[in-house]
C-alpha cells in the first residue's frame, strides 16, 4: 500500500508538470497520430473524476459516522485516486482539444477542467479541514459547470433547450406578416437586449407587438402612417452623441436599409398582419420586402458537385508552361492556363485527362491549337470557361465543342471563325457570353446570330472608326549620335509595316524620299542632320524627326584624369565619360550620370595618349555646360600641353576668360543662355604628338560641367 | 498523529526536493517531446491557410493597378460639385473644414476661396455616372466601372500617402500590395515575374516614385516587383550575348547546372538549387518575354485603341498596352505609375494634358480586356494617393487656380474582377470636402481588393519580428456593396 501511495504521489507531480508544459507551449504542440486515440478516450475517462469528486463530497458529510483513523485513510486514498484520474482526464482532454478548432466554449471547458485538476491536487496537501471542505465544494461546483460545457461541446449548445425552441423556426414567404418576418428580427437583434420583459429600460418592453404598441416613458413607438412623428425613428435619427440616440453609442446601430424598411412599414400602416401579398407591386415597402425575400430564399447550392482532385495529381501536372490551380481551398474546380506558343507541346493539353472532371476553366490563348486539341477539350465535361483568343482554330475545328454542355463563356477573339459558328452555338445550351472581337464576322453576321440566339451575349469589342491617326516619328535604333565615318546608323519604328523616308541634305523628306531599308553610313563632313518621317497606309505621316550626328574624331588609346570630378555628391566618372561618345542632354541636369563637374580647387586635368603612331590632330573641341543658376561665366582658363613624353610636355596654347556676369532670363529665375559653351582649340598641323594634356580651371566658387572631349 | 505529520513534513529535505524535481523535469521533458518546434526557429510561413491557393472562390485572378501619382483632382474628374461653382471665391466655411489640418503649403493662406471645376460634367452610361469633359474615353465605359467617391486616407503628403496606398503603412518598410499577392497566390505563369512595375511621366508637376513602393519588405525577395525598363528591351540583360545562340546557351546552362549539382552534393546548401532554378527561369524568359513585347502579333487597330503614344516606349499608353499583355500572360500584379498629377498651380493648364495622357489608354485597357473575355478575371484599379482641396491654393483668377492636397475625400475607380460595374459608391458633402456616406479607407480598399482576389485579408499573414503582419495591419473592412 505504501508503495502504491508513493507511486501515485510522484505520478501526480509528474503529470501536473506535464500538464503545465502542455498549457504553456500549447501553440507549438503537435499530437502524434498514435497518441490521438488517448485524447479521444477523454469522454470515457471523464466519468471517473466526476464520480470520485461527488463521492468525496458525500464522504465528507459522513465524517461524523466513521471512525477518525479509517476516515482519514479512506479519504486520503480516495483523494489520491481522484487527483490521479482528474489530471489524466485533463491531459487527455487537452490532447483532444488540439485536434479541432478553439472556440470560446472550448476554452471555458478547458480552463475550468485544468483548474479542477490543480484544485484536487492541492487538496492532497491540505490538512486544515475548513480550507479542505471549502475547496472541495468549490471543486464540486466546478465539476457541474465543466460537465455542462463539455456536454454542450459534444451535443451542441442548444441541446437541452432545443425541443422547446424548435417550433419557432418557420419559413418566411409572401404570406408572412412583414412585421413578424422582417421588422421584428431587426428590433430583436438591435433593441431587445435592453427593452425586454425583464429589463424594460425606459419602461419599454419590445418583446411582442402588443407590448411595443403600449410604448414606454418616451411615448408611443410609432404613429401609423407618419414615420416622421414616430419616436422609434426620431431616436434612431438623432446625432450619435445625443443622449437620447438609440441604440446608445457603442451598441450595434441600425443599418440604413433597416431604417428604410421600418420607415416604409410605418408609413404603410404599421399593421401587425400586413403581408407582402396585400401590397401593390410598385409600392416601396413591397419592393424592399420582395428583395429581402429573394435573398433569404436564395438557397446556397454548391457551385460544383464533383469530387476534389488529388493534391498529388495537381502537383504532378504543374510545369513551367502549364499552371493548374484549384479555384480555392473549398472548391474542387480547377483552372488551367497553358503559356508560351513557341514552347507548346500537345502533351501539355492531353495530360489534363487526369483531372478531366475538375477542369472548369481553360485558357489556351495564342497556342497552335488544332482539331484534335479541341476534341480533347470536349472531353472536359465540367468546362465552364474556355479561352481560345488568337489561336489557330477554325469554325470547323470547333465543331467538337458541342460535347461541352456546361460551357458558359467562350472567347474566340482574334481567330478565324466565321458565320458557321452559329450551328455550334445552338448546341451549347448554357452558353452565356461569346467573345468575337477582331474576327471576320461583320456586325450583320452578329445581328443574324443574335436574332436566333437571343440568350447569348456577344462581345465584339473595339471597332476602328476609320479615322486616320498620326504615326509616331521614327527612332534611332543604333542609339549613338557621336559616331565615326565607318559606323552604321539605323532608324526604326515600333509599328510593323512602316516606311521610313529620309534625307541627308537637310531638306524635309516627302513620301517619295529615299526609303530606309538597311543601316547606312553617312558623310559626317557635310554636318547636316538626318531628317526622317514615318509613312504607313491608312495612317497620317509622322512628325519630322531630325537627328544631328557628330563625328567622334580620334579616340585616345589611354585617357587619364588627375581628378574624376563630381556628380552631385558622388565622385564623377571623368576618365570614362569624357571619351565615351555618349552625349548628355543639352541642359545641365544634375541627375544624369553623363555629366561631371569641376571647381577651381579641383580643375579638369586630363592626359590623352594616342599611341606610338599618333594621328594628326587638327583641333580639340572642348564643351562645357553652365548651371542655370550660375552668376558668372564659370571657365577661367584652358591650357593645352603637348609632347612626345608625358613627363616633358610643353604648353601649346592657353585661353583665359574673364568672370563675365551672366544675363538673367525674363523671370529672373535663371540664366538666359543655357546652351553648352563650345571652345575650339587649333593645333599646328605640322607635328603629331603622342600626348595631349588639357587643363581647364573654373573661376573661384564656380563649376563647369563637362561630358565630352573631341580630338579632330 | 499530528506530531507524526509534522515530522513527516520536516523530513521533506533536500534529497526529497531533488528527487521530486527530477520527476518534474521528467514531466516537462515528456511534454517537450510533443512540441516539435520548441527549440527551432519560429515558423516563417503563415500557418493559417495554405499559400498559392485562394481562401475562397472568386472571379479576379490578376490585378492591374493604374496609380496616378501626384493625386489627380477628384473635383475635375468624378466628383461633381456644382455648388463650388456658385460659391466661386467665397471662403470655405469653418463648419465644413472643422479645423482639420492642412499642408504647409496652404496652412498660412489668409483665406480659402472655393473654386468649382472649370471643366463641365455630364452623366454617362445606363448608370448615369458623372464624368468631367477631361475624360471623354473613360466616360464611354462608365457601365464597366465602379467609381468610389468616398475614398480617404491618413497621410497628407505624397510620399507617405503613396507608400500607404501601396503597402498599407506610411513608413515604407512593409511589402507592397503586389508582393503580398505574389506571396499569397504565387504566379500563374512560371516564366514571368509575378509582380511587374511600369513607370511613366506626364508633363505635369512630378512627384517621386521610388523602388521602396514595390519592395518585398520582409517577404522573400522573390516577391519583389520587377521594374520593366522604358527602353526597347523592357527586361534588361535577357538577350544572349553576341555570338551565342539559344542552343549554346541552353547547353551552357545545363553544364552549369551539373556543376552546381555537384556543389550541392558536396555542401547541401539549398540556395544552390534556388540558383539553378533561377537560371532556368531566366532561360525560359528569353522566349516568353519577346512573345509578350512583340507588337506584330497585335491587330493594327490596337494602336488606334490605345492611341499612337502606345508606339513610344515609356509612355503611359505603351505601358497600358504592355500591362495588358503581361497580365494576359499571367502576371499576377501589374503596377503602373503615371507621374505629374500634382496641380498646386495652374490646374487649368496642366490637368488637361495629364488627362490626355491617360484617358484613352486607361479606357482602352479596360475595353481590350473585356473584348478578350479577361475583364471578369482581371481587376483594374485607377486612382491617386489622395484628393485635392475644394479651395484654391495661391491666387484665384477666372482662368487660373490650383488645388492643395486633400486626404479626407477623393475618388478612385475599379473595373472588372467581380466589381459591380456602372455604379458610384459613397458621397461627399456639397462642398466635396467631407464624406457623408459610406466612407472607404485605404485599409478598406486593400481588404476589398484582397477579397476580390479570393483572399481573406485577416488570414493572409506573415510572421516577422515576433508578430503576424497583414497588408491591412489590424484594420480593414470589405466593402461588400461594390461586389458583383
Amino acid at each position: 500500500m505504501k508503495k502504491l501511495e508513493f507511486i501515485i504521489i510522484n505520478l501526480l507531480f509528474l503529470l501536473h508538470c506535464f500538464l503545465v508544459m502542455l498549457l504553456i507551449f500549447e501553440k507549438g504542440v503537435s499530437i502524434p497520430f498514435w497518441l490521438q486515440p488517448l485524447g479521444r478516450m477523454h469522454p470515457l475517462v471523464l466519468h471517473f473524476p466526476i464520480t470520485l469528486i461527488v463521492l468525496l463530497v458525500i464522504f465528507s458529510f459522513c465524517k461524523k459516522q466513521i471512525e477518525q483513523e479509517t476516515y482519514k485513510m479512506i479519504n486520503h486514498f480516495l483523494l489520491l485516486f481522484t487527483a490521479f484520474t482528474t489530471v489524466v482526464t485533463a491531459i487527455m482532454g487537452l490532447f483532444l482539444s488540439m485536434e479541432g478548432d478553439t472556440t470560446n466554449l472550448m476554452a471555458l471547458h478547458k480552463w475550468i477542467g485544468v483548474a479542477i485538476s490543480f484544485l484536487v491536487y492541492t487538496l492532497t496537501f491540505i490538512k486544515k479541514e475548513k480550507v479542505f471542505k471549502t475547496l472541495l465544494y468549490v471543486g464540486f461546483i466546478g465539476v457541474i459547470f465543466v460537465g455542462h460545457y463539455g456536454a454542450s461541446l459534444t451535443h451542441g449548445t442548444n441541446f437541452i433547450t432545443e425541443p422547446l425552441t424548435k417550433a419557432e423556426a418557420v419559413e418566411i414567404n409572401e404570406n408572412t406578416p412583414i412585421f413578424q418576418g422582417f421588422v421584428k428580427p431587426i428590433l430583436d437583434s438591435k433593441c431587445l437586449s435592453c427593452h425586454n420583459s425583464e429589463k424594460r429600460k425606459g419602461e419599454l418592453d419590445m418583446s411582442s407587438f402588443e407590448k411595443m404598441v403600449q410604448g414606454g416613458k418616451g411615448g408611443n413607438l410609432w404613429v401609423s402612417g407618419s414615420p416622421e412623428k414616430s419616436t422609434l425613428l426620431k431616436r434612431v435619427h438623432l446625432p450619435m452623441q445625443h443622449k437620447k440616440h438609440m441604440p446608445p453609442q457603442g451598441k450595434k446601430q441600425l443599418t440604413n436599409p433597416e431604417i428604410q424598411l421600418i420607415n416604409a412599414w410605418i408609413k404603410q400602416s404599421a399593421d401587425k398582419k400586413l403581408a407582402l401579398v396585400q401590397l401593390a407591386e410598385q409600392d416601396t415597402l413591397a419592393q424592399m420586402v420582395s428583395k429581402l425575400l429573394a435573398i433569404k430564399n436564395k438557397k446556397r447550392i454548391p457551385a460544383f458537385s464533383f469530387n476534389f482532385a488529388n493534391i498529388e495529381t495537381i502537383a504532378a501536372l504543374q510545369n513551367p508552361f502549364r499552371s493548374v490551380i484549384q479555384k480555392s481551398t473549398t472548391s474542387p474546380a480547377i483552372e488551367v492556363v497553358i503559356n508560351g506558343r513557341e514552347t507548346y507541346k500537345p502533351e501539355f493539353l492531353l495530360d489534363l485527362s487526369a483531372i478531366e472532371n475538375q477542369v472548369t476553366s481553360l485558357n489556351l490563348s495564342f497556342l497552335p491549337i488544332d482539331k484534335s486539341s479541341i476534341e480533347f477539350v470536349s472531353s472536359l465535361s465540367n468546362l465552364n470557361n474556355l479561352l481560345l483568343n488568337f489561336t489557330d482554330v477554325t469554325t470547323d475545328d470547333l465543331t467538337n465543342l458541342k460535347a461541352c454542355l456546361n460551357l458558359k463563356t467562350l472567347a474566340l477573339s482574334g481567330t478565324k471563325v466565321d458565320i458557321e459558328i452559329k450551328s455550334l452555338l445552338k448546341q451549347l445550351p448554357k452558353l452565356e457570353t461569346l467573345y468575337l472581337w477582331n474576327t471576320s464576322l461583320s456586325s450583320q453576321d452578329i445581328d443574324n446570330i443574335k436574332s436566333e440566339l437571343p440568350n447569348i451575349h456577344f462581345e465584339t469589342g473595339f471597332k476602328s472608326d476609320g479615322k486616320k491617326l498620326q504615326l509616331t516619328p521614327p527612332v534611332l535604333t543604333s542609339k549613338n549620335t557621336i559616331i565615326s565615318k565607318d559606323d552604321f546608323i539605323e532608324l526604326g519604328h515600333k509599328m510593323p509595316g512602316v516606311d521610313i523616308r529620309y534625307t541627308t541634305d537637310g531638306t524635309t523628306p516627302t513620301s517619295t524620299s529615299k526609303l530606309f531599308e538597311a543601316p547606312i553610313q553617312i558623310d559626317l563632313k557635310n554636318n547636316k542632320p538626318i531628317k526622317s518621317i514615318a509613312y504607313k497606309k491608312d495612317w497620317l505621316p509622322s512628325k519630322l524627326k531630325a537627328i544631328q550626328f557628330i563625328d567622334k574624331g580620334y579616340t585616345p588609346e589611354q585617357f587619364k584624369v588627375a581628378y574624376e570630378g563630381e556628380n552631385n555628391e558622388f565622385i564623377g566618372l571623368a576618365s570614362k565619360i569624357l571619351i565615351d561618345h555618349n552625349k548628355a542632354g543639352n541642359g545641365v541636369a544634375s541627375s544624369t550620370p553623363y555629366w561631371t563637374t569641376f571647381n577651381s580647387n579641383n580643375p579638369l586635368n586630363a592626359l590623352a595618349y594616342f599611341g606610338e603612331t599618333p594621328p594628326s590632330v587638327n583641333h580639340i573641341i572642348f564643351n562645357y555646360g553652365v548651371h542655370r543658376k550660375a552668376e558668372i561665366e564659370p571657365l577661367a582658363s584652358i591650357e593645352v600641353w603637348v609632347g612626345q613624353d608625358r613627363n616633358n610636355l610643353i604648353l601649346l596654347k592657353q585661353i583665359k576668360k574673364t568672370a563675365r556676369k551672366l544675363e538673367l532670363n525674363k523671370d529672373n529665375k535663371g540664366i538666359e543662355d543655357k546652351r553648352p559653351r563650345r571652345i575650339k582649340i587649333d593645333v599646328p598641323k605640322s607635328t603629331t604628338f603622342k600626348y595631349y594634356k588639357i587643363i581647364a580651371t573654373p573661376h573661384k566658387n564656380s563649376k563647369i560641367y563637362i561630358d565630352q572631349l573631341y580630338f579632330y | 498523529m499530528d506530531k507524526e505529520v509534522f515530522e513527516h513534513q520536516l523530513n521533506i529535505n533536500r534529497r526529497h526536493f531533488l528527487g521530486k524535481m527530477a520527476m518534474g523535469v521528467g514531466g516537462a521533458a515528456l511534454g517537450s517531446l510533443l512540441i516539435p518546434d520548441l527549440l527551432k526557429e519560429p515558423q516563417t510561413v503563415s500557418d493559417e491557410l495554405p499559400l498559392g491557393i485562394k481562401h475562397f472562390a472568386s472571379k479576379a485572378k490578376r490585378i492591374i493597378m493604374l496609380t496616378q501619382n501626384g493625386a489627380p483632382s477628384q473635383l475635375e474628374s468624378f466628383d461633381y460639385k456644382p455648388k463650388l461653382r456658385e460659391m466661386f471665391g467665397e471662403d470655405l466655411p469653418d463648419s465644413i473644414r472643422q479645423g482639420q489640418r492642412l499642408t504647409g503649403m496652404t496652412a498660412n493662406q489668409k483665406n480659402f476661396p472655393l473654386v468649382g471645376s472649370k471643366f463641365d460634367f455630364k452623366q454617362y452610361g445606363k448608370s448615369g455616372t458623372w464624368v468631367s469633359d477631361l475624360f471623354p474615353n473613360i466616360a464611354k465605359i462608365t457601365d464597366d466601372i465602379c467609381v468610389i467617391k468616398s475614398m480617404h486616407t491618413d497621410a497628407i503628403n505624397h510620399d507617405p500617402a503613396l507608400t500607404f496606398l501601396q503597402t498599407g503603412s506610411q513608413q515604407g518598410n512593409r511589402p507592397s500590395m503586389g508582393s503580398w499577392f505574389s506571396y499569397g497566390l504565387g504566379n500563374e505563369n512560371k516564366n514571368l515575374p509575378a509582380f511587374c512595375v511600369l513607370l511613366s511621366k506626364g508633363s505635369g508637376n512630378g512627384q517621386g516614385v521610388y523602388s521602396k513602393l514595390w519592395s518585398n519588405g520582409f517577404l522573400d525577395s522573390t516577391h519583389q516587383g520587377v521594374q520593366l525598363s522604358a527602353s526597347e528591351d523592357p527586361i534588361l540583360y535577357l538577350n544572349n550575348p553576341k555570338g551565342m545562340d539559344k542552343a549554346q546557351r541552353k547547353k551552357m546552362l545545363d553544364n552549369l547546372a551539373e556543376l552546381n549539382n555537384l556543389g550541392h552534393a558536396e555542401f547541401g546548401d539549398p540556395e544552390i538549387h534556388a540558383k539553378i532554378k533561377q537560371y532556368e527561369m531566366a532561360f525560359r524568359m528569353q522566349t516568353a518575354v519577346p512573345e509578350i513585347t512583340d507588337l506584330s502579333k497585335e491587330p493594327a487597330h490596337v494602336t488606334e485603341m490605345y492611341g499612337s503614344d502606345s508606339l513610344i516606349p515609356g509612355t503611359y499608353a505603351s505601358n497600358c498596352l504592355l500591362a495588358r499583355k503581361l497580365s494576359e500572360s499571367g502576371v499576377r500584379f501589374v503596377q503602373l505609375y503615371h507621374q505629374g498629377w500634382d496641380q498646386h498651380r495652374n490646374l487649368i493648364r496642366d490637368m488637361p494634358k495629364q488627362a490626355m495622357d491617360v484617358d484613352q489608354a486607361s479606357a482602352a485597357l479596360i475595353t481590350d480586356l473585356k473584348q478578350r473575355g479577361l475583364l471578369d478575371e482581371t481587376l483594374v484599379i485607377w486612382g491617386g494617393e489622395f484628393g485635392r482641396t475644394n479651395y484654391c491654393q495661391g491666387r484665384l483668377t477666372k482662368n487660373s487656380y490650383g488645388r492643395d492636397h486633400h486626404p479626407r475625400a477623393f475618388s478612385m475607380f475599379m473595373a472588372g474582377g467581380g466589381v459591380k460595374g456602372g455604379t458610384s459608391y459613397g458621397k461627399t458633402d456639397e462642398f466635396g470636402y467631407n464624406i457623408i456616406e459610406n466612407p472607404v479607407h485605404i485599409h478598406d480598399l486593400h481588404a476589398t481588393i484582397m477579397h476580390l482576389m479570393g483572399l481573406d485579408h485577416e488570414k493572409l499573414t506573415y510572421k516577422h519580428l515576433g508578430r503576424r503582419f497583414r497588408l491591412t495591419d489590424v484594420h480593414g473592412h470589405v466593402v461588400k456593396d461594390i461586389l458583383a
